[in-house]
């Protein structure tokens, strides 16, 4: 497929899933605009990498005029996320700062970001992609919804209200908007959860690789499916499976 | 079955619709009803409460503000004691669509995100502690919407129910392209019913949500110009039944059922049905123990 002059934006492209899904849209051919609070993204190969934050308004103007700059916005994919233990006894004041953080980024952020971008992709058509978790469907493994990432998991929760709505509301734009929801993946961020980065010995062998959740999202948009929840789950194939029928395409 | 008599409560958005059904309800039971609403109906409804025969309190405010859900929070443990049922019922509506401009979809996230989520996390965050103190278990009761379960969660149907509308073909979710945010917000209590049923399972706290369908009320009514056609009104549930159905939920005590969406779509029988099977969870998690 020719991709010359399509503009995909990924945000939090810095490291791990959202710097793989930068990487291999610049491979496909895209003009990628990856942008992320960390500076490690202006050294991304293949793309233009910005410091921005998805949380903050007048960046999130910012990148997207500077998308449109670049050519005509087809792929948006919502990747930034902000994830942290939010125990629900940890007082007051605590409770405050973490919905501030967590929301800002992850639904504050993915609403703005995607209302900036809906009418430049309108007039030719693209795909929006919100990066979700495992926790949005049917459960099989016991981590799933843990006890301690209550704004975490309602952040995600919610993105199934926008995913379900703007596939709706923007079919007609040839607009197709799909949530990619998947368990453990090999990043930063996951490895940062564990003593010197090291992962457990259940997952160093069947732990996702960023490259395979790559790949799914090439599927995905390939597919031409829309407004559905696409699971990706440690220890299956990480693959686009047979499409679901209309009631379980968001419940999984 | 718990007796409800003498426990102390909080319901959010009293003053009209289902809100103001729940109070009442309540305090038919006998149960000591603290209440808050934007609306300043509110404090009508704080003295017909205490003409059913039990304390009540009632403010004014907005639940997304953090010093109105302090204030609730903290006056109704001061008046009543204890708290032991939290109400989160408190919720706005507004169209939103998916090109709305920016202006207007952060005003919108503010009014409905900031009522219909951040006000129940608040609400949940400032009881919480509260009840774990107390040490004698509660009930959270979130409000949501069937926009966010099919027939059943998330897709058992029941042919043999022949009310049923969705009897022959599962109906799916969501609420339209036209409440990206009202929907994006009820779908985001699931982030609370199932983490804080886990977190509270051994303080013998349950938590649970109503995903209420058409439901005659001053939310449903302003859909229609507050000028409903009588067939409209004869087709919706009523906000009483409901109620019936949430002092049922609540006399099941820790012996029921945790962490469930439990679903009142219009066609069916408006009552409390059977527990289903958990599917977003694993079972053993949110099991109360005995003697919770």
């Amino acid at each position: 497929m020719n991709n010359a002059g399509k503009v995909a934006i990924v945000s939090g492209a810095a490291q791990g899933l959202g710097r793989a899904f930068a990487e291999r849209l610049a491979e496909e051919g895209y003009q990628v605009l990856a942008f992320d609070v960390q500076a490690a993204v202006e050294g991304l190969g293949g793309a233009t990498g910005v410091v921005a934050d998805v949380s903050k308004r007048d960046d999130v103007e910012r990148i997207v005029a500077l998308a449109a700059e670049m050519g005509t916005i087809e792929v948006l994919v919502n990747n930034a996320g902000a994830w942290k233990k939010t125990p629900v006894d940890s007082g007051w004041e605590q409770a405050l700062a973490d919905w501030d953080e967590i929301m800002d980024t992850n639904l504050k952020g993915v609403l703005m970001l995607s209302r900036a971008v809906v009418p430049h992709m309108k007039p030719a058509g693209g795909h929006i992609l919100n990066i979700s978790t495992y926790y949005v469907l049917p459960a099989k493994s016991d981590g799933t919804n843990p006890p301690d990432t209550d704004p975490y998991g309602a952040s995600k929760w919610a993105l199934n209200g926008f995913t379900d709505a703007w596939a709706k509301y923007l079919e007609a734009e040839n607009i197709k908007v799909n949530g990619l929801c998947m368990g453990a993946v090999d990043t930063p961020m996951l490895r940062g959860l564990f003593a010197d980065g090291q992962l457990p010995s259940d997952l160093v062998d069947n732990v996702m690789l960023p490259s395979e959740l790559a790949q799914l999202m090439m599927d995905v948009m390939a597919s031409g499916r829309t407004g559905e929840n696409i699971g990706a789950w440690v220890g299956e194939p990480v693959q686009l499976n047979e499409q679901p029928p209309l009631h379980k395409r968001i419940t999984g | 079955m718990t007796d409800l008599k003498g426990k102390n409560a909080i319901v959010t958005g009293a003053a009209v619709g289902l809100g103001n059904a729940y109070a009442r309800a309540l305090a038919q039971e006998g149960i000591n009803v603290a209440v808050c609403d934007l609306r300043d109906e509110v404090h009508q409804l704080v003295a017909e409460l205490t003409d059913l025969g039990v304390k009540a309190q009632g403010w004014q405010g907005d639940v997304s503000d953090p010093a109105h859900v302090r204030q609730v929070v903290d006056e109704t443990r001061a008046a009543f004691g204890s708290i032991d049922i939290l109400v989160n019922n408190a919720g706005v509506w507004g169209a939103s669509v998916a090109d709305d401009d920016l202006d207007k979809s952060l005003e919108d996230y503010e009014r409905i995100v900031g009522t219909n989520l951040k006000g129940e996390y608040l609400f949940g965050r400032a009881v919480i502690p509260v009840m774990i103190e107390q040490g004698a278990g509660g009930e959270i009761v979130n409000i949501a919407t069937d926009h966010m379960v099919t027939c059943g969660t998330p897709y058992f149907c029941c042919p043999s129910l022949e009310s049923c509308p969705w009897g022959d073909s599962p109906r799916p979710t969501g609420g339209g392209d036209a409440m990206d945010l009202y929907d994006a917000a009820k779908w985001g209590l699931n982030g609370f019913l199932y983490a804080w049923a886990k977190a509270l399972v051994p303080h013998g706290i349950r938590v649970n949500a109503l995903c209420m369908g058409a439901t005659d009320s001053y939310m449903l009514r302003s859909f229609h110009n507050f000028d409903p056609s009588e067939e409209e009104i004869a087709s919706w549930m009523k906000a009483e039944d409901n109620a019936q159905a949430l002092v049922d939920l609540l006399k099941e005590g820790p012996a029921g059922r945790n962490a469930q969406n439990i679903n009142f779509c219009m066609g069916r029988p408006v009552l409390l049905e059977p527990a289903h099977d958990h599917v977003y969870v694993v079972a053993d998690h949110v099991k109360l123990g005995e003697g919770a």
